[in-house]
């Protein structure tokens, strides 16, 4: 009887892990922009992953097996965010269109430098004052 | 209804999903228009697949397979950080050519006004 009732868990566990997971692949066709579609791939990240290793962990064959499947959800959520903030970064430096439909904060980021610094090559005059500026 | 025949149906219904779903993820890397989309899609099938390899230590009852789904987790969490730092790295590479090569253009164009 205890073995049927840890399958009734690790069935809802997995079938809600696997819900989450299909609302994540439907968002990224759902969702236009990359920076949206990081979005609904982090429902995939966090939500999905841990619920199903949760279900896989209750009955796993060993204990130690079971830990180890664990360790993978920490390992997941510590590297998820990490990997999405750095394709955040490279969304938002290569997208030269992105002032659509999104604003970026001002100042750090090359594409911005080099188009100021082109529009202060093109007029001679304007160069040096907006060196004072900076300075 | 024995509980392996259970267990068996269930995480074989999973992995068909999951199959379905990896391939959906393949579709949107293909299709992805810009770069950081099809990045987005790889790093999706990463975590998919780190859910099949420890569904297959029920399925087959070997408890090393989740020493396995934890150097998948580690690997696809180093294939995206590498792929992004490498398209961040040529983006600016070719910026930077870029205002070389106009930069060149000007100063020709001064020196045939000259």
């Amino acid at each position: 009887m205890s073995e049927w009732i840890r399958f009734a868990l690790t069935a809802a566990f997995v079938l809600a892990g696997l819900a989450f997971c299909c609302v994540g692949v439907f968002g990224l066709f759902k969702f236009k922009y990359a920076a949206n579609r990081m979005h609904a791939a982090a429902v995939v990240d966090t939500m999905g992953i841990s619920l199903c290793m949760l279900g896989f962990a209750i009955s796993a064959p060993d204990l130690f097996s079971g830990l180890k499947i664990l360790l993978v959800i920490v390992f997941w959520w510590l590297s998820s965010p990490v990997a999405s903030h750095l394709l955040c970064r490279l969304e938002i430096t290569t997208d030269e269109q992105r002032g659509e439909y999104m604003t970026v904060h001002r100042g750090t980021l090359l594409q911005e430098r080099l188009a100021e610094e082109a529009a202060a090559q093109d007029e001679t005059g304007n160069e040096i004052e907006t060196k004072e500026e900076q300075a | 209804m024995s509980i392996d025949l259970a267990y068996q149906v269930l995480l074989g219904l999973a992995l068909a999903v999951l199959t379905v779903l990896a391939l959906l993820c393949l579709v949107r890397c293909i299709m992805g228009p810009r770069i950081s989309d099809r990045i987005l899609a790889i790093n999706v099938i990463g975590s998919l697949t780190v859910i099949m390899v420890a569904l297959t230590v029920l399925l087959l009852g070997e408890g090393y397979l989740a020493d396995i789904a934890l150097l998948y987790a580690m690997l696809s969490f180093l294939a995206v950080i590498l792929l992004s730092k490498v398209y961040t790295g040529i983006y600016y590479e070719r910026k930077h050519e870029e205002a070389l090569i106009a930069e060149r253009a000007k100063a020709q164009g001064k020196e045939d006004a000259q």
